[in-house]
């Protein structure tokens, strides 16, 4: 659960702090979970829940309204990456909206209609910020190639 | 869009990355839920102490609600301005009795009766009660002294009235030569014969019954008088 916080808070430190809120919520709100679904889904959904909160009260996610018009009929451009190994410490570097919405959308698979309403934002917004997220995830990942080539 | 092969991949990465958290972190959850659970006992304290002590004002409402009376006017100032003045109280010093002149319908055939051409009335001397005191009390006990002053009268009205049957049965039994009708007159009582008269009049509750009788009687008498000019 750790590293599902850490996805979204860049450093370890406050990552912990938020799994600790986390954990204190999902124990105090324990007789809330009604045996649906796996009890690590559950949790975990606490903890992304948590990080979202934490970058709130931090400031960090402010996202600005976008039109996923202009990105309807583009190519995912993480389809011509190939390495990926260097993916955790391009994802750090990515400003906090673009990473909670590519890691809420890849990694935890959320639907962009639950982004939007999690994030209180539309899902055209949703949807270009994971494309900007892609391309910028791209870019970082090929310029590490290309420097690590030198 | 889908996600890429790349994506995929990423996703499983991260899936199986483990990061160790510090050993403080057991140790602040639970000194943390041992925090929060404390609270909730302290907070859950105050709900149980204010519900009770609501719960004992809608009571002790409810209780004063179903007890208390309607209050009149009437018993407000009553209550709030007790009368301190008692009856015992008013002496008789405080009002007198006066006789004035009025004129009367009925003249006495005896000349002996000079009260008939009066009328008894109230003054009341002390304590004058100034125009300007708007005290109800003072009010209230200018009230209780004209009532007693004129139940006073009452009083002596009556008795002048039966003084003045008696003399008017006087008057007819020396007036009369019918022994059959003197012997009548001799056994008639100023007293029973008002209370006869009253008592007819009490039926029909007459707002001023003193003036119902001296008018009855007034009637009869002239009656008496005409069958006793006749004879």
């Amino acid at each position: 659960m750790l590293s599902v916080s850490r996805y979204y808070v860049k450093d370890q430190h406050y990552a912990e702090d938020v799994l600790q809120k986390a954990f204190c919520k999902a124990f105090l709100s324990i007789n809330k979970y009604k045996f649906k679904g796996s009890f690590e889904g559950w949790l975990r959904r606490i903890v992304v829940s948590s990080s979202i909160d934490f970058l709130r009260q931090k400031k960090n996610l402010m996202i600005q309204t976008d039109d996923f018009s202009y990105y309807e009929n583009a190519e995912n451009p993480l389809d011509e990456v190939q390495d990926t190994s260097q993916i955790e410490i391009a994802i750090d570097k990515l400003p906090d909206g673009y990473k909670t919405v590519f890691c809420l959308y890849v990694l935890e698979d959320y639907k962009h209609k639950e982004i939007a309403e999690l994030l209180n934002i539309d899902v055209g917004t949703s949807k270009s910020q994971l494309f900007k997220a892609r391309k910028l995830l791209k870019e970082y990942l090929q310029d590490y190639k290309v420097k690590s080539s030198l | 869009m889908r996600l890429s092969e790349a994506e995929n991949k990423i996703k499983k990465d991260l899936a199986e990355r483990t990061l160790q958290p510090s050993d403080a972190l057991w140790d602040n959850i639970q000194q943390e839920l041992d925090q929060k659970q404390s609270k909730p006992k302290i907070a859950y304290l105050w709900w149980k102490v204010g519900s009770v002590a609501a719960v004992l004002c809608l009571a002790l409402l409810a209780y004063q609600g179903f007890h208390s009376t309607s209050i009149t006017m009437v018993d407000v100032v009553l209550d709030s301005k007790p009368v301190k003045i008692k009856e015992g109280d008013i002496k008789a010093e405080d009002f007198e009795i006066k006789v004035v002149h009025r004129p009367l319908e009925v003249q006495s055939l005896s000349a002996q009766n000079p009260t008939f051409q009066e009328e008894l009335a109230i003054v009341v001397k002390a304590p004058v009660k100034t125009p300007e005191v708007e005290s109800t009390q003072e009010v209230d006990e200018a009230e209780m002294l004209l009532a007693i002053a004129q139940e006073e009268l009452k009083k002596q009205k009556e008795k002048k009235l039966v003084a003045e049957v008696n003399s008017l049965l006087e008057d007819a039994i020396s007036e009369t030569e019918d022994i059959q009708q003197k012997n009548i007159l001799q056994n008639m009582k100023a007293e029973v014969l008002l209370a006869q008269v009253e008592s007819e009049i009490e039926l029909e509750k007459p707002p001023l019954l003193k003036f119902e009788i001296w008018d009855a009687i007034v009637s009869n008498f002239n009656e008496v008088k005409g069958k006793f000019a006749l004879n």
